[in-house]
């Protein structure tokens, strides 16, 4: 036992390192979650980490226009509310163009052959990789000409331009795993070819699409850039800019003007999405089982 | 019932032959066996009859009706009233059995009770009822191959094509799944064609077989036919196992004798006729059918005992002499040691005789 224990003292196992490691990756990532969150139930949530000697959910209150606000207070946590939902239409929005163009689109390059697919499946890639702001000039022209300003399904229309290339491209991964045994299977059965798509390949893309449905949605709730080109009212706001806006406001002033308490409670309803998606489809994501059925063990 | 029939059917994709020339008649009620080695065309042929691939040239009945004509006419499988199953089994993975096996059925539009009925039916005469809740991935081979056959027979089709469908099943499996898929097909008396590349499994549950090498169609037969009178060299190789003994010689139609060089065999008149005019010929006898003894028989041929393989019920006994071996098959209790002299006899009737220019069988 002596032994034993110099020996831990000369020698840390790598099992102490590894903790060391993550213990400080961990205060890496989390601190500002942590801080978020002490701040989001403190009834006086100021600039300052402070933990509250009774917490309170009266910042969820205000946020949502159940309680008022104080005399003297910004008037920014009363458009909060709106933001929410604001961003919720253009994420569900993104998520419904993605998720059927890409089925749709991944669908086709996977079973079709065609003249031109390989520099088609290139250039989609080269242009999902491309940063949205190197094309924004045309698209903030073109959105004017399609009056997608101040207009939210015109933002879910230009995210969903900006995700739908690689989203197809994972599609594609897909349907490339799905065995044509299966289609032509249901074809002897008695099902045309639209009804063996919708009976038996795309339930058994189901995994895909799910992975689908997760980035696209998180694509349109996280999306800065093109609200801000293309939202100019306030109550158009997605949460994104609402927060950034709250800041931008009001430089110089922090601690004074902006409503610390309510705006980290709205950013910590900001959060909950991935969290809650991620739940959602975790087993599509963590181990995406292809719809290979193992044959023989 | 419904017979399928094969007029001249061509495939090609691209430049490749898939098979060409092919005239079958499948006979109605029959187990008819697509064999041969892979890329031999048999799953092509199997495909073209269930429309999942259109003929270059050529013609398909199915019944009365011609279901793909090459130009024009082509009836698409769901239009087609075959039912199949693949060699992967093909089950849908997010359905679970009950689903699996009902889906033809619902596609039919049968009533839920009727579909509930039959399902269970099957589901017990397969005997996978306990697994009827369970997704395909949590199945064993053996379970997702009688699963893939409930479901080919949910509705009583009149033809059903089965491609390998003991392939990826384990050996004992395997001999345990023939014999169900023999029962069921004389239980169900469907039109049956069955692909597989495996001469044994083919002669155990054929009531003819078709063979195909390199998408020409060899022969056509009984399996006893087959096995009896191969049509050329190529089926007196593929089947029977071990395969034929083949061996190059030349006839001497002065002497009436078959010459190895090392060694000759005299023969009959009758047989000396047939092969009037050909001297380079190729002669065949299967091993089972070869007399051995480790004592000199009168015109006998000497040989060198090579190596003797012991298989329990028999063992295989390979001579040879100068650049000329037989395998000869013989029971357990005939032993002789490596090197060892001795000497065998061919039965006159037993023999077969092949052109050596096409392989054709003369006698």
């Amino acid at each position: 036992m002596y032994k034993g224990f110099l020996k831990n003292i000369t020698e840390p196992s790598l099992e102490v390192l590894r903790y060391v490691i993550l213990i400080a990756m961990l205060f890496y990532i989390l601190t500002p979650l942590v801080w978020l969150f002490i701040t989001t139930f403190h009834p006086r949530g100021g600039p300052y980490l402070e933990i509250p000697e009774k917490p309170t959910l009266e910042n969820f209150l205000i946020l949502f226009g159940i309680v008022k606000m104080r005399v003297g207070a910004a008037a920014h946590p009363v458009y909060m509310h709106k933001w929410l939902l604001n961003s919720f239409i253009i994420a569900i929005t993104t998520m419904i163009i993605v998720v059927v163009l890409s089925a749709m689109a991944g669908y086709a390059l996977s079973r079709l052959k065609f003249r031109g697919k390989s520099i088609l499946m290139a250039s989609l890639l080269i242009i999902g990789f491309m940063p949205t702001i190197a094309k924004l000039l045309p698209l903030y022209k073109l959105c004017i000409m399609l009056g997608f300003i101040n207009n939210l399904i015109g933002v879910a229309i230009v995210v969903a331009s900006g995700a739908l290339p690689v989203q197809i491209w994972i599609m594609k991964g897909f349907f490339d795993h799905i065995p044509r045994d299966l289609e032509e299977q249901a074809w002897i059965f008695g099902c045309s070819k639209l009804s063996a798509l919708f009976r038996v390949v795309m339930p058994a893309a189901g995994p895909g699409l799910m992975v689908v449905a997760f980035f696209s949605f998180l694509a349109g709730w996280g999306n800065f850039t093109v609200p801000l080109i293309l939202i100019r009212t306030e109550t158009l706001f997605p949460v994104s800019l609402g927060i950034a806006s709250v800041f931008l406001h009001h430089p110089g002033e922090i601690g004074l003007a902006v409503e610390y308490g309510p705006l980290c409670a709205l950013s910590l309803i900001y959060a909950l999405p991935s969290i809650i998606l991620y739940y959602l489809t975790r087993r599509y994501l963590m181990h995406i089982k292809l719809a290979r059925i193992e044959v023989g063990v | 019932m419904v017979e399928i029939f094969l007029e001249k059917a061509t495939k090609y994709f691209g430049d490749v032959r898939a098979i060409e020339d092919i005239t079958l008649k499948i006979r109605s009620k029959e187990l008819m066996v697509l064999l041969g080695p892979s890329g031999c065309g048999k799953t092509t042929t199997l495909r073209l009859i269930a429309g999942l691939e259109r003929l270059t040239r050529g013609k398909i009945y199915i019944g009365d009706r011609l279901v793909d004509d090459a130009v024009k006419s082509f009836t698409p499988p769901r239009y087609r009233k075959v039912s199949m199953v693949f060699q992967s089994y093909a089950l849908f993975p997010h359905m679970n059995v009950y689903q699996n096996i009902a889906f033809p059925a619902v596609l039919a539009k049968w009533s839920k009770s009727d579909i509930r009925k039959r399902v269970l039916e099957l589901a017990e005469m397969f005997g996978i009822k306990e697994l009827l809740n369970r997704k395909p991935h949590q199945l064993s081979a053996g379970q997702q191959q009688r699963v893939a056959l409930a479901r080919a027979l949910v509705i009583q089709p009149e033809i059903l094509l089965l491609d390998e469908p003991l392939a990826n099943l384990d050996a004992k499996l395997r001999t345990a799944a023939r014999a169900m898929i023999k029962r069921l097909h004389l239980k169900f008396g469907c039109t049956t064609v069955y692909v597989t590349h495996d001469q044994i499994e083919a002669m155990a549950v054929a009531d003819r077989i078709a063979v195909l090498n390199e998408g020409i169609l060899q022969q056509v037969g009984s399996p006893d036919e087959l096995y009896t009178k191969p049509a050329n060299t190529f089926i007196a190789d593929f089947i029977g196992s071990p395969s034929m003994n083949i061996v190059e010689c030349t006839f001497d139609e002065e002497k009436s004798i078959l010459d190895f060089g090392i060694f000759h065999i005299k023969v009959p008149e009758n047989i000396s006729k047939a092969l009037k005019g050909c001297s380079d010929v190729i002669f065949g006898v299967r091993p089972e059918r070869i007399e051995i003894s480790p004592s000199r028989i009168p015109d006998g041929v000497e040989m060198e005992v090579y190596v003797v393989e012991p298989l329990g019920d028999r063992n295989i006994v390979t001579v040879s002499k100068g650049e000329i071996s037989f395998k000869v098959v013989t029971p357990p209790t005939f032993k002789v040691d490596i090197g060892t002299t001795v000497w065998l006899k061919f039965n006159i009737n037993d023999i077969h005789i092949f052109d050596k220019k096409t392989g054709k069988a003369i006698i």
